[in-house]
């Protein structure tokens, strides 16, 4: 049983996880890229019809999900302190990326912005969103070697 | 156009214009365009969906006519999984399994690769068919899926 949501913008892991979270068993997953006659283009699977306090909950977990969008130019840097991996963000909203541990507020404009990484030591560099529900599930990895 | 079967003759028959249309003009239109729906996209499309659903219920759900014999059914894409884990595409036919096996294929890579099938069903009987791409995951997992084609073909 499909259930259509008005979505535009979807960080697809992380609004399952949300999702999951208040509907459990409800739903077997979810999905986007196509659109219903109204142009919706998030999908809930249901596995029966839901009632309306899942659809409501739903609807709130929908309409709370924030994305943000990472991506790196490159998954190895020289670890000379030197060599720069770009980590690319974009979102709608503030974003501070937990970076190996360390908080790094990121500045966007118009939606997009830049952290650069280095490092002189050899080590991989795990990075994510800070409190990350229901906005991106994405963990970046970068090898300083 | 529609095929029709055409009738066996014999010396002295006559062959007025309306049977060489029909057996001879019109087949061989029909042989020329025979029934075919496609679909090619660019996505995105993504899923987490465990149970099996739908690509697009809209445009990669594909109909012909047929006259009955066999259907050519090709799917042509870009996938990649965002994390480890796997994705197993199928096609129905009229809302029943395309093949027998259950399903047409597998992927698990998180590389982007162009992956494809083909395959012949036989026979389908005269009438309106469906075909619908359709996927799921293993759980925790997001499968994607790019650019593409799909497309069926009646080809006898």
């Amino acid at each position: 049983m499909d259930v259509w949501y008005d979505c535009q913008q979807v960080e697809t892991l992380a609004l399952d996880a949300a999702l999951r979270a208040v509907l459990g068993e409800a739903m077997t997953g979810i999905s986007v890229g196509a659109q219903d006659a109204e142009g919706r283009c998030l999908r809930v699977h249901y596995v029966d019809l839901p009632n309306p306090e899942q659809e409501a909950a739903a609807q709130a977990v929908v309409a709370a999900h924030d994305p943000v969008f990472l991506s790196v130019d490159k998954t190895t840097i020289q670890a000379d302190g030197v060599d720069e991996a770009t980590i690319t963000v974009r979102a709608a909203s503030p974003v501070t990326l937990d970076v190996g541990g360390v908080a790094v507020a990121v500045e966007l404009a118009d939606g997009v912005g830049e952290v650069g990484i280095t490092s002189a030591d050899p080590q991989t560099i795990f990075i994510r969103v800070q409190d990350a529900d229901n906005r991106c599930a994405q963990v970046l990895e970068v090898r300083a070697v | 156009m529609a095929w029709t079967t055409p009738t066996t003759r014999s010396t002295n028959d006559l062959i007025t214009a309306s049977i060489w249309n029909t057996d001879l003009v019109n087949n061989l239109l029909a042989l020329k365009a025979p029934p075919t729906a496609s679909y090619t996209f660019t996505g995105p499309y993504s899923t987490t969906s465990t149970s099996e659903v739908d690509v697009d219920t809209t445009n990669l759900s594909l109909t012909i006519t047929t006259t009955g014999g066999d259907v050519l059914v090709c799917w042509l894409g870009t996938v990649h999984m965002s994390t480890s884990g796997n994705c197993t595409l199928n096609v129905t036919m009229d809302g029943a399994n395309l093949l027998s096996i259950g399903n047409v294929g597998q992927f698990t890579q998180t590389n982007l690769m162009t992956v494809g099938f083909t395959a012949l069903k036989t026979p389908v009987a005269a009438g309106a068919h469906t075909f619908k791409l359709r996927w799921k995951v293993s759980a925790g997992q997001q499968a994607n899926m790019g650019s593409g084609m799909f497309w069926v073909r009646e080809v006898s």
